[in-house]
């Protein structure tokens, strides 16, 4: 029975690397959320998979190189928490306080049109420390630094599954 | 032990969907409202920023995370991990059961891990703990903690393993983050902890950071100043760092420096200070006096080499003597052309200080001149020098300018420094010179990167010396005074300081520990010079127990684990940076035979009758007055007269006592809030209330008052930053305006009380003369520049700093799980300067060795992102289990503060053939 789940994992682990370039955060891909086996050899717990004694080689993996707009957006975790940028980002970084190419894209008027880039809401327009329930004119400055929740991504699949279910 | 619970006590400890979510804090707006969410406040789990949260629960799971915009410290934002609260509890490898090692259905140490019932792994948890006890006493057992720990947790623990085992073997991973900043606030303020609050980053004028990327490691105060910044024009950032960094990309000023000349560029500043003239001598007549140490005080080394690899001898030695460099005899005042070989002859005694005049502080600053400090410190080979020197007089330019506000800020890159203590005493060196500390908008101040690094690790004292509100084993008043309010026998405590968690790892090399239980904490991946410790622990005869939520790499070592529950399945309270303790409620329950590590601490206690640990004990070394050489007394008989009999059990001493018992659940402040250590514990009584209060009797009226448990919870407060007087919070300490500690009329007091009575002399030492008093007063430390005990030469020719990432915490044991952080940094990358990657032979992506004289490991090559090195720099973050650069890393530690400097070694870098 052992050697089956074994062997499941590491089929799953096979499908998830052939599609990963495709789907890279999609749930789908996640490999098997799999209870302890018993008994277990400590260099199968954890995340490296190794013993620690061994020197692993790690795995490439390639950020995103797509252009805003190309590629599908990955479904958000939630509506309250920030979406992943979908697009590579490496040309339109850094923000600086001059400079902000985020800003000058995504700040549109609503609604998201399909192809367009999406617009920052009306929440990031409210300073909550020194204007709290006013809708300004510019993104807040507390906001500024997009990256600070928008994380970028890269085509690695998931370190092990995950049971949340928003 | 009877696991079995009824219907009834679930029902008491609120444990029903029925209950779980009728209460909670209402919130205003409600767009979830439809899906049944039930929002409640608690705390970020992450950063030491500690940011307000808003969690949401559905049918006895989180579901989603918000910032909350009551919280002062981050107005409804968080970063990428803040928002990542909910999914941290859900990996699909959460530790369920207990798990040992085990062969023949016995525990064998070279056995694959078995699932065992919570009362198999306390049995042999204890039996292993009595056979390293009976062999080695009380210091061949420990406890590793956190900065991670719940303030109730750590002072569970605390009491424990200094109240109950009689061992001071307590230390937590705060030692690899801010013991540094501890060690310089008590030498300079005699008592820790900031007198500023983040408020300072609205009132300031000038942010400078010193060894903080803050757009990395604390992104919502970053948030703060960028927004700040954006707000009003004359607003400046200056970033002091080693390698470019994100939080240059706001700065107004970047200095990038050579490793270690920080202390330099601060002599250079304060030097400026005095020959522009603006010292702001009334500050400094009517509030500080200066002081010295001494000056070879080591590397926090291994004494000897006897378990060294062969290429680490030539590096410990110099914990024995170094010679002077052409630098550090220039700013040592000493011929440069000629040979100065100096004995680390203060190696034991590095914390001792004296008094000295003004003029001689003068004199020591006299050598750092902008030539000298210009040359030394220039960061950047490819930066010209007068570029360099125009930068340095523009940062002196703000510290001198009386006109503005001004606040340093500061994390690992000066606490994990082997002269860490002395670059913090120089930060508040330059802001009492310039009279810019303890008001609004102006201090030198240390972010610290745990959330309850000040609530645990410092205020509750859970470090080898301490004991809580800053007393210390040592002191026979404090040891005294504990007691009393712990109801234990006069002597109970040991007088003699523990192990630091890297000593734990070098006495378990040693053979001198041999039982281990680790806490809310991955030491085995954090700790510096890993091959040695890994080793000792796989192949020595010792016994290690890891409580953690997930597989780490500890466990990969443990012969125990133990499954942990996480923060939002448990009651718990951190402090912040700014002494902002904030509480929360547990609001889901932990998974499977999952426990609090409250009920751990408190299940395991019942398995020790005092007449096993309060017997006279053996101590090797213990030396201190009304105490037996290497000897603990027995206190059997002081402990009958208090009411003990000898199988009375250390649960019934430390924990289950009349006061916390009268304490009861369930409770109102609970709001329908379930209580797992209660049930699990079967208890009627509320431990995290009761030890909660029992400890804050240790600060009130000592000028660490907390408030009551329950005014914490209340709807309209979002943490309280202390110490909390008649039910008000201080933002700024030794104020008068704002701290109610402060004598009135005094404008500033600096009323910590330790060390305010020193021995007068030069920067050569103390001289002979009876010590002088000076209450009221903090220190200016001269404190010189000093090369650290490696550095790159031909074989290892590349500086090598090491650090985190905004989407990984820590060893990345709860943000790796988290599918889109992992997914945004799946690995630690190997930061290079392309021209030293051209001449290796790399190119971006490709697998790099990282070669030390301790160990290698091998990582892909970056270059350029968010990183950008120096020629011959190198920058790899620890986060990432499969790229394990502790094996690189040297436990070199400050003298004093036993704080490792990751920050700093030598590497040789080539391609994986």
């Amino acid at each position: 029975m052992r050697h089956l789940i074994q062997v499941l994992s590491f089929v799953a682990l096979l499908a998830v690397a052939s599609t990963s370039r495709a789907a890279p955060t999609a749930r789908a891909a996640a490999p098997v959320a799999r209870p302890i086996a018993r008994p277990i050899a400590d260099r199968e717990l954890g995340l490296s998979r190794t013993s620690v004694f061994e020197i692993p080689s790690p795995p490439a993996y390639h950020a995103e190189e797509s252009a805003p707009g190309d590629r599908p957006l990955p479904k958000r975790v939630n509506a309250e928490a920030p979406p992943v940028v979908p697009h590579a980002v490496a040309d339109f970084l850094p923000i600086t306080t001059t400079q902000n190419m985020c800003v000058d894209c995504h700040v549109v008027a609503g609604p998201k049109q399909k192809g367009e880039p999406t617009p920052v809401p009306a929440s990031h327009f409210v300073d909550q420390r020194h204007a709290p329930g006013k809708a300004g004119a510019k993104v807040a400055g507390a906001r500024w630094v997009c990256i600070s929740c928008h994380v970028t991504r890269t085509d690695a699949p998931p370190a092990v599954g995950s049971t949340f279910r928003p | 032990m009877s696991l079995k619970l009824t219907r009834r006590q679930l029902l008491e400890a609120g444990f029903t969907t029925a209950v779980i979510g009728v209460a909670g804090v209402p919130l205003k707006v409600l767009p979830a409202e439809a899906k049944k969410w039930t929002w409640d406040t608690s705390v970020c789990r992450f950063c030491g920023t500690g940011c307000g949260i808003q969690i949401a629960t559905r049918a006895g799971r989180v579901v989603a995370v918000k910032g909350d915009p009551a919280s002062p410290v981050n107005r409804g934002l968080l970063c990428a991990k803040g928002y990542a609260c909910a999914q941290i509890l859900y990996g699909a490898d959460r530790l369920t059961k207990p798990l040992l090692r085990k062969k023949g259905g016995r525990f064998d140490k070279q056995g694959d891990f078995e699932e065992v019932s919570w009362k198999e792994a306390f049995d042999v948890m204890k039996a292993e703990w009595t056979r390293a006890h009976r062999a080695l006493g009380p210091t061949g057992v420990a406890v590793m903690g956190s900065g991670q720990y719940t303030i109730m947790e750590g002072y569970a623990a605390s009491k424990l393993v200094k109240g109950g085992w009689r061992s001071n073997n307590l230390d937590p991973n705060a030692r690899h983050c801010m013991a540094s900043a501890v060690v310089a606030f008590m030498q300079t303020f005699g008592i820790d902890e900031p007198a500023g609050c983040f408020d300072d980053i609205e009132l300031t004028d000038t942010v400078v950071t010193w060894g903080a990327n803050m757009a990395e490691m604390h992104p919502m105060l970053y948030a703060r100043i960028v927004g700040e910044k954006l707000r009003r024009p004359g607003y400046k950032l200056v970033n002091l760092t080693t390698y470019s960094n994100a939080t240059s990309e706001a700065a107004d000023l970047e200095i990038v420096f050579k490793p270690n000349t920080d202390l330099a560029i601060w002599n250079y500043l304060a030097r400026e200070v005095v020959k522009r003239g603006a010292v702001d001598q009334a500050y400094v007549d009517a509030h500080c006096v200066f002081a010295a140490g001494p000056a070879d005080i080591g590397f926090g080394l291994r004494d000897d080499d006897a378990r060294a690899f062969p290429a680490e001898r030539e590096i410990l030695a110099k914990q024995k003597s170094i010679v002077l460099t052409r630098d550090e005899a220039i700013a040592r005042g000493l011929d440069p052309a000629a040979r100065h070989v100096q004995r680390q002859s203060d190696a034991g005694t590095a914390g001792r200080h004296w008094l000295i005049s003004f003029d001689d502080f003068k004199k020591g600053l006299e050598p750092y001149t902008l030539d000298f400090v210009a040359t030394l410190a220039r960061g950047d080979a490819d930066e010209p020098l007068d570029a360099f020197k125009a930068k340095l007089k523009l940062l002196a330019d703000e510290y001198c300018d009386a006109g503005r506000k001004l606040v340093s800020y500061w994390t690992m890159g000066f606490n994990q420094h082997t002269r860490g203590v002395w670059v913090n005493e120089q930060a508040y060196m330059l802001h009492l010179l310039t009279g810019k500390q303890a008001t609004p908008g102006s201090g030198a101040f240390s972010l610290t990167g745990q959330p309850s690094a000040c609530g645990t690790a410092r205020e509750v004292g859970t470090f080898a010396h301490r004991l809580p509100a800053d007393m210390t084993v040592e002191d026979p008043a404090h040891r005294t005074h504990t007691e009393e309010l712990w109801k234990l026998p006069h002597q109970t405590i040991n007088p003699k300081v523990g192990s630091h968690i890297t000593q734990m790892m070098r006495d378990l090399e040693d053979g001198k520990l041999r039982w281990l239980w680790v806490q809310v904490t991955n030491p085995f991946q954090s700790t510096a010079n890993a091959n040695h410790w890994i080793e000792a622990a796989r192949k020595l005869d010792n016994f290690i127990v890891v409580s953690d939520v997930y597989p780490t790499l500890s466990c990969k070592v443990a012969d125990l684990i133990l499954p942990s529950a996480m923060m939002y399945e448990k009651w718990g309270g951190y402090g912040n940076s700014e002494r902002r303790t904030q509480l929360w409620r547990q609001v889901v329950l932990p998974p499977g035979e999952a426990r609090t590590d409250l009920w751990q601490i408190m299940e395991f206690a019942k398995r020790f009758r005092i007449d096993e640990v309060w017997g006279e004990q053996p101590v090797p070394g213990l030396a201190a007055e009304g105490f037996e050489k290497g000897k603990l007394p027995s206190l059997l008989g002081a402990a009958a007269a208090l009411g003990y009999s000898p199988a009375t059990t250390l649960h019934e001493v430390l924990f289950a006592t009349r006061a916390n018992r009268a304490v009861k659940w369930p409770d109102p402040v609970a709001a329908g809030k379930p209580n797992s250590t209660v049930v699990h514990g079967q208890l009627d009584w509320f431990p995290e209330k009761a030890l909660f209060e029992e400890y804050a009797g240790f600060g009130r009226g000592h000028g660490h008052d907390l408030a009551p448990f329950d005014a914490y919870h209340r709807p309209d407060v979002r943490g309280l930053r202390w110490p909390v007087v008649d039910g008000k919070e201080t933002p700024w300490r030794f104020n008068d305006r704002f701290d109610r500690y402060a004598r009135k009329g005094s404008g500033i007091d600096f009323y910590g009380a330790a060390m305010k009575k020193l021995p007068r002399g030069d920067l050569a030492g103390p001289k002979p003369g009876e010590p002088v008093a000076f209450p009221g007063k903090a220190k200016i430390f001269f404190r010189p520049w000093q090369e650290p005990p490696e550095s790159p030469d031909a074989r290892y020719d590349l500086w090598l700093c090491t650090g985190r990432v905004l989407e990984q915490w820590h060893s990345g044991t709860m943000t790796q799980r988290v599918p889109q952080l992992h997914a945004a940094v799946p690995e630690a990358l190997l930061y290079m300067h392309p021209k030293d990657a051209e001449t290796r032979g790399l190119s971006a992506g490709e697998l790099a060795w990282v070669e030390s004289r301790r160990g290698k490991i091998q990582a892909r090559v970056a270059v350029g992102g968010r990183n950008h090195v120096p020629r011959g720099l190198v920058y790899v973050p620890w986060f990432d289990e499969g790229v394990f650069i502790n094996k690189v890393t040297l436990d070199a530690t400050d003298p004093m503060s036993k704080q490792t400097d990751f920050k700093k070694c030598a590497v040789t870098i080539s391609k994986v053939a």
